[in-house]
């Protein structure tokens, strides 16, 4: 509708301009000869010695070659002496250019009406200096005035034809515009009660078509996202199930059956254990929930080493007890953008990977470079290493490579994933590599901060 | 168009006629003007006036009159200053008597001036014609003897000195 008003009103400016410029040119080229022709007529009235209507019809019949449509000359006073047309002779005629004429003015004026131009002069008569009367000429043009006339029908015709156009390509435009949008609400609607599976077509290659591939890729990735939530919470249940029903098995024991001391201290530590291995699991999946719903624009510039440092004291008693050593090699003087807290744990997960699942006697190695714009930090052990398989998945929350091992060491499934977490969020890379029998290796970059780049 | 205005002109004598009688008594007065010279229309115009109780007195009307119009599109054809002398009706018409305004006026401007005196006053006074006087100059009127535009439009316009 906004079009089409629009359109409406530029096509009704453009036959207003039209008219009134070819109305104006015409007047332009009228108005000299037409002031001329009332001047030759007031010298030639003026040289006479008396004014009365005898001597100015005298003087008129000698100026057949003006060719107006009417003239008329009055006295001083408006009175008119001479009327070519007859009808104002003796009267008083007051018109506008008569009246201005008097004031010692030329006046040149025009209108256009029905198909007709009706051009008018006034000039005043001039007596040595003093104003006796004026002349006053109209001309009448049909035939321009029939020109002007058709030129604005056609203009017109042409306008009115435009505005239909705009009017049936706005109505076809709509239609065709909300029966796409309906599309699109018609699918919303689908995705809304929880349907993912269904893809918008759009076709063409419009604003529309986008959002419709916006819509669709929105519509991918909430399904992704309702797998991994529901994925999550049914690997969540599972593994805060089993600790749950080892605890609950132990008790109903040591209620249900007869025993000495010395058994139901090892069931009570037992439960004291899985209980010890749930609140490392919530505790886990609570530092996940964070490090995902954190934003990644908090940074500060933290030299590596530092932490690598820390994170060893903290598990040398880990790594005592499991038979293993450590190998440092840090370069200390590469300085990247990551909030400490993040670091902290992005190193102490993978060491303590390191060490779960190293062999007694087995070393592990961490090693702090720079390899171009890049802080390197890889860690590696000396372990079983990981199945090819398994490789892909290692990432994932709850996915254990070795069950048993793992419920043995004390893992949760999680540490990897949460470490994925953090180091994406702070612009960094995680790569692992892995030989079975040998050990894994894991590498995580990130650029390294330039003072005259980087911004803390 | 030109059924348009006929019916637009129909609609406003219909709402004029059906206005609520007040009880005040008004005249059209009739002026200059303003801007005649730029808009090449007709030079007079009028504008109500009331005269309740004074629709007889024509020497209270030609002082109001004299008063002159309240509009700002209007001015008074006659220079400030200028008095009414007398007044009389007979079988003539209406005899005018202003004071001398020879020197600031032309005589087109003072033919104006009586044909703005004589529409205002045919009506009032109901005479036919109407004489005006003022020191040595008299101009008689009456409205057929008063053409003041060629035709009933409005004219665009140039002016050279």
């Amino acid at each position: 509708m906004t079009y089409v008003v629009i359109t409406f009103v530029v096509l009704l400016i453009l036959n207003i301009y039209c008219s009134k410029t070819c109305q104006e040119l015409f007047y332009e080229s009228k108005k000299a000869s037409m002031v001329e022709k009332c001047l030759l007529a007031s010298d030639e009235i003026g040289k006479l010695d008396v004014l009365n209507p005898t001597t100015v019809a005298e003087a008129v019949s000698q100026m057949e070659s003006l060719r107006v449509t009417r003239l008329i000359v009055t006295d001083q006073s408006g009175n008119a002496l001479f009327d070519s047309d007859g009808e104002a002779s003796g009267s008083y005629v007051l018109f506008p250019e008569i009246l201005t004429a008097m004031q010692g003015n030329d006046v040149c004026s025009w209108r256009y009406h029905d198909g007709t131009i009706d051009t008018r002069a006034a000039a005043p008569i001039d007596y040595y200096g003093t104003v006796v009367g004026c002349v006053y000429i109209t001309e009448q043009d049909a035939v321009q005035g029939g020109l002007i006339q058709t030129m604005q029908r056609t203009v017109l015709r042409i306008s009115l034809l435009l505005e239909i156009v705009v009017i049936l390509f706005t109505i076809l435009f709509s239609f065709t515009f909300s029966r796409r949008l309906n599309r699109i609400m018609t699918y919303m609607r689908i995705i809304q009660e929880g349907d993912y599976t269904h893809q918008v077509s759009m076709g063409g290659n419009d604003e529309l078509t986008i959002l419709g591939n916006e819509f669709n890729d929105l519509t991918e990735r909430l399904r992704n996202s309702e797998e991994k939530r529901s994925r999550f919470v049914s690997d969540a249940s599972h593994e805060l199930k089993t600790p749950l029903a080892s605890i609950k098995l132990l008790a109903d024991s040591i209620l249900q059956y007869d025993m000495d001391l010395e058994t139901v201290r090892e069931f009570v530590g037992d439960i004291g254990d899985e209980a010890e291995r749930l609140n490392r699991m919530t505790a886990k999946l609570l530092s996940l929930t964070r490090a995902e719903g954190k934003a990644g624009d908090e940074c500060e510039i933290i030299y590596m080493a530092p932490t690598v440092r820390r994170v060893a004291r903290m598990l040398k008693q880990t790594a005592l007890q499991a038979k293993v050593s450590f190998q440092l090699d840090l370069d200390t003087d590469t300085p990247v953008l990551i909030l400490e807290d993040d670091l902290y744990q992005i190193v102490f997960n993978l060491m303590e990977n390191g060490i779960k699942y190293n062999q007694p006697g087995g070393i592990l190695s961490v090693r702090l470079f720079r390899e171009e714009d890049n802080a390197v930090l890889q860690v590696s052990d000396t372990g079983a290493g990981i199945p090819e398989d398994a490789l892909g998945h290692i990432f994932e929350r709850f996915y254990r490579v070795d069950k048993a091992r793992s419920r043995a060491t004390g893992g949760s499934g999680l540490g990897l994933s949460i470490v994925r977490t953090i180091v994406q969020r702070n612009r960094g890379e995680i790569q692992v590599y892995s030989v079975l029998g040998q050990g894994s290796t894991f590498t995580v970059t990130f650029p390294a901060f330039d003072a005259e780049v980087d911004k803390p | 168009m030109r059924r348009f205005f006929c019916l637009a002109l129909g609609l406003c004598l219909l709402l004029a006629g059906c206005r609520v009688d007040t009880g005040t008594e008004t005249a059209v007065f009739y002026y200059v003007q303003t801007d005649y010279q730029t808009a090449m229309s007709t030079p007079i115009g009028g504008e109500y006036k009331e005269i309740s109780g004074h629709s007889g007195d024509l020497s209270y009307l030609l002082h109001l009159y004299l008063m002159g119009p309240s509009q700002s599109t209007l001015a008074s054809p006659l220079p400030r200053g200028c008095q009414l002398l007398s007044v009389e009706q007979n079988t003539y018409g209406l005899q005018i008597r202003l004071s001398d305004v020879g020197d600031t006026m032309t005589d087109a401007a003072f033919s104006l001036a009586c044909a703005c005196l004589t529409l205002t006053f045919q009506e009032l006074a109901q005479v036919q014609t109407v004489t005006v006087t003022s020191g040595s100059r008299k101009v008689t009127m009456d409205r057929e003897s008063v053409t003041l535009f060629d035709s009933g439009a409005t004219a665009a316009t140039e002016e050279s000195a």
